[in-house]
């Protein structure tokens, strides 16, 4: 439920009147941050489906250990530490998308643990456009190498 | 969420959506105030705590129920508190009877999320045996009438009656039976968690959303705090969004409302 409405604000359902969209997240190996993991590669695979979108939606996770505050928290981090700050992010449009805590914070470290996550999501962001953009990169070197070989067949 | 959508005519969306820009509410209340709260405890006789809540028209009953069982394995010498809510149709005719939906799901995690977390019930406490007995509190939701935010009616009324609930003292036998006596102790409750709900209404944030407000709204955030002030579970919920500029001002409205919502609470 709550990876949908971190997902529904990107789609430009508008455009899909009478439309169900489908997505199945499978979990293969669950070491921490499944949630944020499941709303990165969902949100590339809307795009690589064609489905347009506000932008792409990064998730990241932030959370404390013995008072320090760290991103990325894995199994073990998130049973033992002090917090856990799960968070989804739409860096072009800066709106955060998902967002839950449990543990404890004090006000100061709220604030930077939220910035912190957002860190986090800016970075995966750019490797989710770099992934998406060596895709196309992919298709359209393949897309040549058929003109050329057609052409030769001539 | 997606069925109660339809409800709400353009008409009346416009409306809300103007009045929250004027700065004003549709029941008058202005974008930071709360509705009036009326707290209860001890209304049903046969629980072991309990409370009923009102937050406007908003009314729920919340029951804790004290039962004899084993442990978790990683955690032998702790008792369990578990939440539970259900939406019967008696309160909105959105809520169906049978299997709880999305909307109830979500209440419950959210109310336990704030009592868990907080630490509110001193869970070594509820220990009788290590490894073998202690207390389960089943903390049961009721919602009797939906007016909108059940999420924080129900957080304050959980959190009033595990402070008022108590505990048959026990007595163990040589052969390692557990006797309950008749005598009583209050349940070992040492944070009072307050949860507060904003939602985001074209643009605006406003405190305490009612129900028409809910069906207008486009994401909504729920912050629990302990009684230091601290944040201790923290939910987004809706299909809305929110820039980190409003989740750090409503961070803010946040705090304050919960300490003054929590001058309601039993001590």
């Amino acid at each position: 439920m709550v990876i949908r409405e971190s997902l529904e604000p990107a789609i430009f359902s508008i455009m899909f009147p009478r439309t169900a969209i489908d997505i199945y997240i499978e979990i293969v190996q669950a070491d921490g941050g499944t949630r944020c993991v499941g709303i990165i590669a969902a949100s590339l695979a809307l795009a690589d489906a064609g489905v347009p979108l506000k932008d792409l939606v990064a998730g990241c996770a932030a959370g404390k250990i013995d008072g320090t505050l760290v991103l990325d928290l894995n199994d073990t981090e998130d049973k033992c530490g002090e917090a856990d700050l799960p968070l989804a992010f739409m860096p072009r449009t800066k709106e955060i998308t998902l967002l839950q805590m449990d543990g404890s914070l004090s006000p100061e470290e709220f604030k930077d643990a939220t910035n912190l996550a957002i860190t986090g999501c800016e970075e995966i962001y750019e490797m989710q456009r770099e992934t998406l953009k060596k895709k196309y990169a992919e298709n359209r070197d393949e897309i040549n190498s058929e003109k050329t070989t057609t052409k030769e067949g001539d | 969420m997606v069925k109660s959508a339809k409800i709400l005519s353009e008409i009346e969306q416009n409306y809300i959506e103007k009045l929250v820009n004027k700065g004003t509410r549709i029941d008058e209340r202005s974008l930071d105030s709360y509705r009036d709260i009326t707290i209860k405890t001890n209304v049903i006789e046969k629980a072991n705590g309990s409370a009923d809540c009102t937050l406007g028209n908003t009314r729920v009953v919340v029951g804790v129920k004290l039962e004899l069982g084993t442990p978790f394995p990683d955690m032998p010498d702790e008792g369990v508190v578990t939440v539970n809510a259900e939406l019967a149709p008696i309160a909105s005719p959105f809520f169906e009877s049978g299997p709880p939906t999305e909307v109830g799901i979500e209440l419950a995690r959210v109310v336990d999320r704030g009592v868990r977390q907080s630490k509110a019930v001193d869970t070594k406490k509820l220990c009788i045996l290590k490894g073998e007995k202690v207390w389960i509190a089943f903390v049961d939701i009721y919602a009797l009438d939906h007016d909108g935010n059940l999420i924080d009616a129900s957080a304050l009324a959980a959190i009033a009656a595990l402070l008022t609930a108590k505990m048959p003292k026990v007595e163990i036998t040589k052969d390692k039976e557990i006797r309950l006596l008749e005598e009583t102790t209050p349940l070992p409750v040492v944070d009072r968690p307050i949860a507060v709900t904003l939602a985001k209404l074209n643009g605006a944030i406003i405190v305490d959303p009612c129900l028409k407000e809910e069906f207008a709204m486009r994401g909504r955030i729920t912050f629990t705090f302990t009684e230091e002030g601290n944040l201790c579970a923290l939910q987004k919920g809706g299909n809305g969004t929110f820039l980190p500029s409003e989740i750090s001002d409503a961070f803010d409205k946040a705090r304050n409302i919960a300490s003054q919502l929590r001058q309601f609470l039993p001590k």
